[in-house]
């Protein structure tokens, strides 16, 4: 059964957000929700030499997450009304039933890819759900068709992993994937993939929240 | 200090579902030990309708914290599965045993044994609540609150604001006034509030330290730890003070201003307790 998920180069990403903004336009999301979100990730220092020089390890890479889809997804079992759901029928996309969802919020506590929100104007959930009516009718995701870089992609998971053989599921400040088993594949930049990463901190905290 | 508007309505329903169960249980304590006359017994009636209107404000609060309360009977939907509907599920049945009682109270209906029993089936029933309302919280995604000291707490204030804030009430309509007719009762309450206040202090403790320990993905903007340290330390200030204030109360009751003081500073511990929980709401991941 065909798992969709997407592929996104980190080496590609600029972080310029036309994949953040092109799905707000698409889905008229209001101030504070974006169903995509890029983070931008900064880390290292500025050493000086006792001599008035100085070298740098600084490093910035971008990281653009909108669902995962997880095969395990910790939204869905916390969500007291099954609002919250995997559609199995179709390519496994985990979607929000709007007409049962009470907007208690355990959704986003539980998505450890920080990716539903409560729009309390809309008085339920939200959150990226792969753009499955384009999907339906044949055309691509909003953010995949409007990224500049041609750096996002999607297809079916296995078929992206074997495109992709050394491509992972997981950079940092990722979590470890094998908690929720998410269903994305990502080709990570020199810098997302150095060991340097691990320390590195998201530099734009209050836009990604 | 870490702003947390969005979790005030769970903080306050937490803070007063526990203190209205934890009531019943110093309920059952005094009336299972105390050896009351008819008249503290209609006056402990009477006042006793508070627990169920605390109660009652606690639900109110819970629902302003929904973005959609009109779809609230889905949560039908997966009870046994979902440990929030289980947590909802358990609280009507606490609230509804509650209001009975109350109700058989106010007719004369509580005569004996009865009134034992029938505390103790409400005061069991909020032990339940407490334990539900701290599995609802055990995500696996959020190292901090993923531990028993999230079940511990939700007890620690049963058995400490609630117990005190019950065992007033008792003292109020003649706990303390017959010290050696009452002492048993007394002593059973003293304890089990100390007990509690153990539990919700270090339960706090570790939360917060589990909290300190997760790794800082952040710059510098927002330091949840540190916003945290404030509502830590009123915390256990206040939890302090209240059981100082409490034993005190509980054990003599010329010292009725004390029962007042502690009642209040635990109505405080059980907020700023339950405000650093909600405070080491720290993700594993983004």
């Amino acid at each position: 059964m065909a798992q969709f998920a997407f592929y996104y180069d980190n080496s590609r990403c600029t972080g310029c957000k036309t994949c953040v903004m092109a799905c707000k336009d698409y889905y008229d999301s209001p101030l504070g929700i974006a169903y995509r979100k890029v983070y931008d990730i900064v880390g290292g220092a500025w050493n000086e030499h006792g001599d008035g020089s100085y070298d740098t390890d600084t490093f910035l890479y971008h990281l653009s997450l909108g669902c995962q889809n997880c095969t395990d997804p910790a939204c869905v079992p916390v969500c007291p009304t099954t609002a919250m759901h995997k559609d199995d029928a179709d390519q496994g996309i985990v979607k929000i039933d709007e007409t049962k969802c009470i907007g208690c919020g355990f959704c986003v506590i539980a998505c450890p890819y920080n990716v539903p929100q409560i729009d309390r104007e809309a008085g339920h959930a939200v959150k990226c759900e792969a753009c499955y009516q384009r999907l339906a009718d044949g055309k691509e995701p909003v953010c995949v068709s409007s990224c500049p870089l041609r750096a996002l992609d999607y297809g079916d998971i296995d078929a992206l992993r074997a495109a992709h053989p050394d491509a992972t599921d997981q950079i940092h400040p990722m979590p470890a994937g094998d908690i929720t088993h998410p269903n994305v594949v990502i080709k990570p930049s020199p810098a997302a993939a150095a060991d340097a990463a691990k320390t590195g901190v998201i530099a734009n905290p209050e836009e990604v929240d | 200090m870490l702003e947390l508007t969005g979790e005030m309505p769970l903080l306050l329903f937490t803070e007063f579902a526990g203190i209205s169960g934890g009531a019943f249980i110093a309920l059952f304590i005094g009336f299972a030990r105390g050896g009351f006359t008819k008249e503290e017994l209609r006056r402990i009636d009477v006042w006793s309708v508070l627990f169920p209107i605390l109660a009652l404000v606690a639900i109110i609060c819970a629902f302003f914290h929904l973005a959609n309360p009109g779809n609230a009977m889905n949560v039908m939907n997966t009870i046994g599965r979902s440990p929030l509907a289980n947590e909802i599920l358990v609280f009507g049945i606490f609230f509804v045993l509650s209001v009975i009682y109350w109700i058989i109270a106010i007719a004369g209906g509580l005569k004996g044994a009865f009134r034992v029993i029938a505390a103790g089936i409400v005061a069991a029933a909020a032990i339940v609540l407490g334990v539900f309302t701290g599995l609802a919280y055990l995500f696996p995604t959020v190292p901090p609150w993923d531990t028993p000291w999230t079940i511990i707490q939700m007890l620690g204030i049963l058995f400490f604001p609630g117990v005190l804030t019950g065992g007033y009430l008792l003292t109020t309509c003649g706990l303390a006034d017959n010290i050696y007719e009452h002492e048993p009762a007394g002593w059973a309450l003293r304890i089990v509030m100390t007990i509690g206040a153990i539990a919700l202090i270090l339960s706090t403790c570790c939360i917060f330290g589990l909290g300190a320990l997760m790794p800082k993905i952040t710059s510098g903007a927002v330091d949840v730890v540190g916003g945290a340290i404030f509502p830590f330390v009123m915390a256990m200030v206040f939890s302090i003070v209240a059981w100082f204030c409490g034993w005190r109360a509980l054990k003599d009751n010329s010292k009725r201003g004390w029962g007042a003081v502690a009642v209040v500073c635990a109505f405080f511990s059980a907020y700023w307790c339950r405000y650093v929980f909600y405070a080491m709401q720290i993700s594993i991941g983004l």
